[in-house]
């Protein structure tokens, strides 16, 4: 599997609804076989963003492009992806079997296979007695799941999973981030949008965060964290003066941001020129310090886009108006 | 457009309601009340007609009609069943609308909607529909049909009428040229309506919104031709009838009337069928716009401005 290559590309998309600016200027590219988190809190504008790669929606500037047959095609190919709408239903009053089978149908999937499918799906997931039966005789959490066999059963070679987690319950949330490693594993690629980012930051390889309709971080996970992350340092030790330990911090060049500091434990920011094994280093070196416990993390996803958004907010509050 | 992804949209459609107590009901019941009450009228309160058909031999029926009718038979059985032909299609024409509107604003209440566009276009969806309630209301308007000469038949022997011979005679006078004509208003009047009714109900929050008063709009004039059939009876020249035959959606109850009651030039035909055709072209133009801004929109009934500055938004 190549890795590296596109799946979908967003190329400088913006929409704007009676004056509203909902999507500006967005751009980043899905790669194939990945699960790529579209994240930012409640009305960052992602389910804009996804009915414009969809092809729900028309960008008002910008372009989606996708790369099935590795040529480039504006229209999606409604064949090829699947989609769990945040705003989801299904027919209360017809079967769940033939309502997966007409939805796979549409998205010219043979009605035979697609048939064998829901049966295997519906199994995989604990309805394998609810084929014949009417979906208003479900609980939610089980529509939940029909849905959910509904974005996949045509095996799309995208699936779009927006807010999936929403009105689960933490056994079905443990399920649900199971079953989209699953879909990775079988090939498929997994756009997966939340606003729960501390949920979803296990599952997803490359992310883009938004805010108001902005891209604000984009990449690797992993890179991300490097880029702007800093570390915490979570330490507990032998009673020592504070002042003690603030004067040592204060000497040694750490330029570390006290967050929390008592007699027997303290907590510290450092700064992004400070690594891990640099603090450590200097830890070694003072003797008037006795470490009995020793944490240095790296902060949540959830804890840099905070930062990042302050930041971006401090910064435009100096320059005056914002474009 | 794809073919295959509107057939298969219709056939759900037409398994769906072909299922529904309501469909099943309305398609059986409402003949039967009707007929039921023609039958009852003719026993009970028009003796003397009963009198003239009662206990006839098949071939003393039409020398006994002809003489009840002045002469004219094949003029009034043509004319009687041209009313009731134009009567069934109205109805359909109508009740099929409403279940277009009704099953879009139950999609786009149930958020089913939102799934079915990543599959499918806003123009596949509302095309397949729209053809599986047309179809619904031609299988309608065609067991309505059967019911009634059903009933003719069974019922016919106990009240005395020769019913076997007075089918013949209906089929026999029937007005073949002029019913093929309806099928053309039923057919542009079906798709002006329904089109009209997708965009509505693609605008509105849920079946009882107050705001369904505004698909009125268009049911009211449709029905007009109906509620003012009285005139037509006195005056078959009636200046209202020559108006409506020319104002969209009452054109095809207007004209249906008056070709059953009346002689209409056929150039005034033709002119009528091209209005007609034309402002249904118009009407899909701006119901598919209005559909495809307004379905997903949630959470409030459209106002009319709205709708307007959707309808003439670009692509």
């Amino acid at each position: 599997m190549v890795a590296e290559a596109p799946l979908l590309r967003v190329e400088g998309v913006t929409k704007r609804f009676d004056g509203v600016q909902a999507v500006r200027d967005v751009s980043f590219e899905v790669r194939r076989g990945e699960v790529f988190g579209l994240l930012g809190p409640n009305g960052a504008g992602k389910t804009t963003l996804i009915r414009m790669i969809l092809g729900i929606f028309r960008p008002d500037a910008g372009r989606v492009r996708f790369f099935f047959e590795g040529e480039a095609r504006e229209a999606p190919s409604r064949e090829r992806v699947g989609y769990l709408p945040e705003e989801r239903g299904l027919y209360e009053d017809r079967r769940v079997g033939e309502t997966l089978v007409y939805l796979a149908t549409l998205h010219g999937f043979e009605p035979r296979r697609a048939r064998e499918r829901a049966a295997y799906w519906l199994e995989r997931l604990g309805l394998g007695d609810r084929f014949h039966r009417r979906i208003r005789e479900l609980s939610k959490g089980m529509q939940q799941k029909v849905q959910f066999i509904a974005a996949v059963l045509h095996e799309p070679d995208l699936v779009v999973l927006d807010e999936p987690f929403s009105g689960l319950d933490p056994p079905s949330q443990d399920l649900f981030l199971e079953l989209i490693r699953e879909l990775a594993r079988r090939g498929m690629t997994v756009l997966l949008s939340s606003h729960q980012m501390n949920l979803v930051e296990s599952v997803c390889d490359r992310v883009v965060v938004m805010h108001r309709g902005r891209r604000v971080l984009y990449g690797p996970l992993s890179q991300i964290k490097r880029e702007h992350g800093f570390h915490v340092a979570r330490l507990r030790y032998a009673p020592v003066e504070p002042e003690a330990l603030r004067a040592w911090l204060a000497t040694n060049g750490l330029n570390a941001q006290i967050l929390a500091l008592e007699r027997t434990w303290a907590e510290l920011r450092l700064p992004r020129e400070v690594p891990p094994k640099a603090f450590l280093a200097a830890l070694v070196r003072n003797s008037a310090i006795e470490p009995e416990e020793i944490a240095i993390t790296q902060p949540s996803l959830h804890r840099i886009f905070v930062e990042v958004v302050k930041g971006a907010e401090a910064t435009a509050g100096e320059g005056g108006a914002t474009a | 457009m794809s073919l295959r992804r509107v057939g298969a949209i219709a056939g759900w459609e037409v398994r769906g309601t072909l299922q529904s107590k309501q469909f099943i009901a309305f398609t059986l019941l409402m003949p039967l009340i009707m007929l039921g009450s023609v039958f009852l009228s003719i026993v009970f309160a028009a003796p003397e007609l009963r009198g003239a058909l009662a206990g006839l031999s098949p071939e003393e029926l039409r020398p006994q009609l002809e003489a009840a009718l002045g002469g004219d038979l094949e003029g009034v059985v043509s004319a009687v069943l041209a009313a009731i032909f134009s009567f069934i299609f109205l109805l359909v024409v109508l009740f099929s609308g409403t279940f277009v509107l009704q099953n879009i604003v139950r999609e786009k209440q149930s958020r089913a909607v939102e799934r079915l566009l990543a599959a499918v276009t806003p123009r596949e969806l509302i095309t397949g529909k729209i053809l599986a309630f047309g179809a619904l209301g031609l299988l309608q308007a065609a067991v309505w049909v059967a019911v009634g000469a059903a009933a003719l038949l069974l019922v016919g022997p106990y009240v005395g009428v020769p019913s076997w011979p007075l089918l013949g005679l209906l089929l026999a006078y029937a007005p073949w040229e002029k019913l093929a004509v309806f099928l053309l208003y039923f057919a542009l009047g079906y798709l002006f309506i329904a089109s009209f009714s997708a965009g509505m109900g693609a605008t509105l929050t849920d079946v009882f919104s107050g705001q369904q008063f505004q698909s009125l709009i268009v049911m009211i004039p449709a029905l007009l031709p109906l509620m003012f059939v009285n005139v037509l009876l006195n005056d078959p020249e009636s200046a209202l009838f020559r108006v409506l035959s020319y104002v969209p959606p009452a054109i095809p109850g207007a004209m249906m009337l008056r070709m059953s009651l009346a002689a209409v030039s056929p150039w005034e035909v033709v002119a009528s069928l091209a209005v007609l055709a034309a402002s249904t072209l118009l009407m899909i133009r701006l119901a598919g716009k209005i559909f495809e801004v307004g379905i997903l929109m949630y959470g409030k009934a459209a106002s009319l401005k709205e709708i307007w500055r959707w309808a003439r938004q670009k692509p």
